[in-house]
């Protein structure tokens, strides 16, 4: 794990504390705050879903995660980010993804927020296997991941 | 070189433990690993060559491009399919 003052990002096989991200990306000169929550849904291409198992590969899951949150509080100057990524087995409802940013003002607050998420799907090593109401199970399909491209 | 590989989402049911061990021309490249996979792969599930077609080999801090040269220090690698998270 990886922290500093303006960005955070790891992830979790518990469930994830929202409240205790928002306490991290807060600070006096903020005018404002986004909580963003990915959410595990009950439907999926027609297939009632149960519960989603998350499979991450973690060493290099968690780097992408705080890298994500590092170039975004540089992308926007004066925003505090932290991202979360839940590992395991979820129901329905419970949140797989959490990103509290914290802002002088609201336009920056919400468009990192937006950015971090897009991030997150296009870099970040995790893979979703959908469980059925009629027990059966499925892995989803993805993006394929890139190499960096050299800075 | 010898290399252990883990396996993980679609690809994890394609081998005992989701891990499997391939031998590579020290030198060799990344797509050269890769390629030696797929074949591996395909024996024990046949929608695995098409999956590892699209997966990248990784270390623990960087996705590694297919012309780049196997790290030498390189014993354990991570065969990552298409990602699908947040």
């Amino acid at each position: 794990v990886t922290e500093d003052v303006l960005s955070f990002g790891d992830v979790t096989d518990r469930p994830i504390d929202a409240a205790a991200l928002l306490v991290r990306v807060a600070a006096p000169g903020n005018g404002a705050g986004t909580l963003f929550l990915g959410v595990v849904r009950d439907l999926h291409e027609g297939k009632r879903v149960v519960a989603i198992t998350y499979d991450c590969f973690a060493p290099l899951a968690r780097k992408e995660l705080v890298d994500i949150a590092r170039e975004a509080a540089e992308r926007w100057p004066g925003v505090r980010v932290a991202v979360v990524h839940r590992t395991g087995r979820l129901e329905v409802g419970e949140a797989s993804v959490a990103i509290a940013v914290g802002s002088p003002h609201r336009a920056a607050s919400y468009e990192a927020s937006r950015h971090v998420i897009e991030e997150v799907k296009r870099r970040v090593p995790v893979w979703k296997q959908e469980h059925h109401e009629d027990g059966s199970s499925d892995w989803l399909d993805g993006r394929q991941l890139e190499p960096r491209p050299p800075r | 070189m010898r290399l252990q590989v883990k396996l993980f989402g679609p690809l994890r049911p394609c081998a005992p433990g989701s891990a499997v061990e391939v031998e590579v021309a020290d030198g060799a490249r990344v797509g050269d690993a890769r390629e030696a996979l797929a074949a591996l792969l395909a024996s024990a599930s046949p929608s695995a060559r098409a999956l590892v077609a699209r997966s990248v080999l990784a270390t623990d801090d960087e996705v590694l491009a297919d012309d780049a040269r196997i790290p030498a220090d390189a014993r354990t690698l991570a065969l990552l399919p298409p990602v699908c998270g947040g």
